[in-house]
């Protein structure tokens, strides 16, 4: 017996993933769709050895407007699933049942979920399930994916229509006059197009649908015959198509809605959510609530509980890696054992001890995006963001990249527009992440007197790089156009399932620990590898003396560089090239190449007069205790090019190689350029000779202001972006 | 008037909508259709939260100059 495949279609929001994951269980296989970075989930259904469940997008229709509504549709199209498994929200149904309705016409057979039905019934609504059966011609399940009533239900009546075959009760919801011309259509397409897809065709074709009309070639006299019923339909309806199309389709939902749904007047004056809302979203009121709501969470996943899983962690792979040593002692040689403990265990161990407090930090966010309110930030946001180019859907990917960029480079795929996203994508590693703010803190410490105003500043640089690249990219060619008209359905408040918020911290978490195993532990060996190798006195060797090693060779070379910025030793440039490892890295690099020695990091969150004193022959050994230098080091390596982990998630993101290496050059570019402004004309404010260097600072700050207030090139040029082609 | 101009917390009958095709679409198909009823929850500057179908829709300041009501 063949497989029976499937497919998963619904509303954003409507519970479809949570019913996936009750019917698959554990068994899933994620991936992405074919050429584009939505995600995609398939997964065998519980109790059945040969039925194959393909989760499809979220989508409201089946246009080819958004890049998850052309996924779905050439999925449903080309791929033929069995049957369809239709998840409609129940509390939402007139919303949902738009795009039932489009389901139908392809002809698969199908199933309708009602979900949600335990809060249906809460607030006294009630749906005649019957009757709605009856009118759209195919069975309806009532389901509560919360308490998981009636998936498994849903899911074997799924079974039986897809063995059962076609689905040939098609619901007629057109005027007269739309009806007849999509008849027409029908008739000279039906040798073409799969049978049972006719009518969906048809009405494709009356909507002037561009990638059906591409894909099925009409003959010029068809063409011209159905172009002669479309134009005659739109003069007597006073619309264009597509408008006829949508307006009946809404006007069938109202006049099913009267026979199927009797709305109880329990909340005539408005729902629970809508009341939250007034108040959650207040003109007045929205902004405080938020700085209080990410005041919490930041003071409990990076203060308190998020500091003392630090500590923890770090003395856990200490741990590991005396035990490590003790086992290998003697056993095997010290190059190994340097290999394996130093190399290995050090570089990835310093990686996942941001573990933790990352995971704390996922999950609140995680909850405050179940519960729904984190669409809400979104359009408090927007007004603020559109100013700077950017839409309110790139806070999200910023507040997840203040605890690691990785996710938050993820988290930016829900922003539909491609200009949008890239731009996201670009300026998300600005926001210092919390493998930054250890050198942040050795910075204020070593250099500063361990003043609390480098932290601040430091939060406040990531912002401007953000807004300053916002604008400035706005108006270059490849970001022209205005942002995306935000437009965003909000969900319903609700308490956040316990597995919701768990398996999305687990999956950012993941994500994470998962580069940590690959691309970090390969770049700590090769990092390792040349810090302890070099030409020391027996030629080419394990060198007791970093000074010696290939490394420090490699730095010496690339100093030049780093000269106008005020921190051109060899030891400052090693330290930047290990932060591409994990950016802390750079702390444990200024410490074992000075007096201070391996302790670095633990001086550093002693924290206090311990740690200024402690610190201070970094500051004086590489920065000749200048706060100049040292600050402009800070401002380098906060905007530079992130974390090895970071890039390997901008380049699945941008899913392209030169919108790669474009995000990452401009990076390390402003990185360079800021620090090079600053530390110059710095050193002019601190009186010192005005030289080429500040002439050059100076002119900078011109071609940049420049960049910044020129009237936008191409604001009137509109140019829309179309999806699935690349 | 444009749904811009409209009173948060009262109720309205959309009348027409405006603008590009892309755009009036994309309005349409989130259930603006002409005779639907919205309520306006809230407004933030001109990105407003409009009440269409029982589903609560946040749509930008040019969205909402785009919906007559």
């Amino acid at each position: 017996m063949s497989d029976i495949k499937i497919a998963l279609a619904g509303n954003p929001n409507s519970g479809k993933t949570t019913l996936f994951n009750m019917l698959t269980g554990s068994k899933q296989y994620v991936g992405n769709w074919p050429g584009v970075t939505v995600e995609k989930k398939e997964g065998m259904l519980k109790g059945f050895d040969n039925v194959i469940i393909q989760d499809l997008p979220g989508i409201y229709s089946l246009s080819p407007y958004s890049l998850e509504e052309v996924i779905t549709r050439n999925y449903l199209i080309d791929e033929q699933p069995d049957a369809i498994l239709n998840i409609v929200d129940g509390t939402n149904i007139e919303r949902n049942l738009y795009l039932t309705t489009q389901l139908i016409e392809l002809g698969i057979p199908i199933v309708v979920a009602v979900n949600m039905m335990d809060i249906v019934r809460k607030t006294g609504d009630k749906i005649n399930v019957e009757n709605l059966s009856k009118a759209l011609g195919c069975p309806v399940v009532e389901t509560s994916a919360l308490k998981g009533d009636g998936a498994m239900e849903a899911a074997r009546r799924t079974v039986a229509v897809a063995n059962s075959g076609e689905n040939k009760n098609i619901p007629c919801h057109f005027e007269g006059s739309v009806e007849h011309a999509i008849a027409h259509i029908e008739e000279s397409i039906q040798s073409i197009v799969p049978k049972h897809s006719v009518r969906w065709y048809a009405i494709k074709i009356f909507e002037r649908d561009e990638k059906v009309l591409e894909k099925i070639k009409l003959s010029p006299e068809d063409n011209k015959h159905i172009e002669e019923h479309i134009v005659e339909c739109e003069r007597e309806m006073d619309d264009d198509a597509e408008s006829i199309i949508i307006g009946q389709r809404y006007a069938y939902i109202a006049k099913l809605m009267e026979k199927t749904v009797k709305k109880s007047n329990k909340y005539a004056d408005g729902t629970v959510s809508d009341k939250i809302d007034r108040v959650l979203t207040n003109r007045v009121l929205a902004l405080p609530i938020f700085f209080a709501v990410m005041y919490v969470v930041y003071k409990i996943s990076i203060g308190t509980v998020g500091d003392w899983s630090v500590g923890f962690m770090e003395g856990l792979f200490e741990n590991i890696g005396e035990f490590v040593s003790g086992l290998m002692e003697g056993n095997v040689s010290p190059v190994l054992q340097g290999l394996i403990v130093d190399g290995a265990i050090g570089g990835v161990g310093s990686v996942l001890t941001f573990v933790p407090q990352m995971i704390i930090l996922f999950l609140m966010l995680a909850f405050l995006e179940e519960c729904g309110y984190m669409a809400r930030v979104a359009f408090i946001m927007d007004r603020i963001f559109r100013r700077f180019g950017l839409s309110g859907k790139s806070f999200i990917p910023m507040l997840i990249g203040s605890g690691c960029s990785v996710p938050g480079i993820m988290a930016s795929r829900t922003i539909e527009n491609e200009r949008d996203r890239r731009m996201t994508i670009m300026t998300t590693s600005f926001i210092p992440c919390g493998a930054k703010m250890p050198i942040v803190g050795l910075i204020a410490s070593a250099v500063f007197g361990g003043s609390a105003l480098i932290a601040t500043s430091a939060y406040f640089l990531g912002v401007a790089a953000v807004i300053i690249s916002g604008v400035i990219l706005k108006k270059t060619k490849a970001f022209a156009g205005e942002p995306a008209e935000f437009v965003m359905e909000l969900p319903s408040y609700h308490w956040p399932t316990v597995s919701g918020v768990l398996r999305s911290t687990w999956e950012r978490g993941w994500s994470f620990i998962k580069r940590a195993g690959t691309i970090i532990l390969l770049s700590s060996i090769a990092i390792w590898f040349l810090s302890s190798f070099g030409f020391g006195e027996e030629g080419f060797g394990l060198v007791e003396d970093m000074n010696e090693s290939v490394l420090a060779k490699l730095g010496g070379s690339l100093k030049w560089i780093f000269t106008p910025l005020g921190f051109g030793n060899w030891e400052a440039v090693v330290a930047t090239v290990m932060g591409l490892v994990a950016k802390e890295e750079v702390v444990n690099v200024f410490g074992v190449l000075s007096a201070v020695g391996e302790g670095a990091m633990d001086i550093l969150e002693a924290g206090g007069a311990e740690a200024i004193e402690g610190l201070k022959p970094i500051g004086e050994q590489f920065f000749n205790g200048s706060g100049l230098s040292a600050y402009s080091f800070l401002i380098f390596n906060l905007f530079c090019a992130p974390c090895f982990a970071a890039i390997g998630a901008i380049r699945r993101e941008m899913n392209n190689a030169k919108w790669t290496v474009g995000a990452i050059v401009y990076m390390t570019v402003l990185a360079w350029v800021s620090s090079f402004v600053f530390y110059n004309l710095g050193l002019v404010i601190r009186g010192g000779a005005f030289g080429i260097n500040a002439i050059i600072a100076i002119v900078i700050v011109v071609i940049g202001a420049y960049l910044l207030f020129r009237p936008n090139p191409y604001k009137n040029e509109k140019i829309s972006i179309k999806y699935g082609d690349q | 008037m444009p749904l811009i101009m409209a009173e948060t917390g009262k109720c309205y009958t959309v009348k027409e909508i405006r603008g590009g095709k892309e755009a009036k679409h994309r309005l349409e198909k989130l259930g603006f259709v002409e005779g639907a009823a919205i309520e306006i929850i809230s407004r933030q500057g001109g990105n407003t939260i409009v009440k269409v179908f029982e589903c609560r829709v946040a749509i930008g300041a040019g969205m909402a100059t785009k919906i007559i009501v």
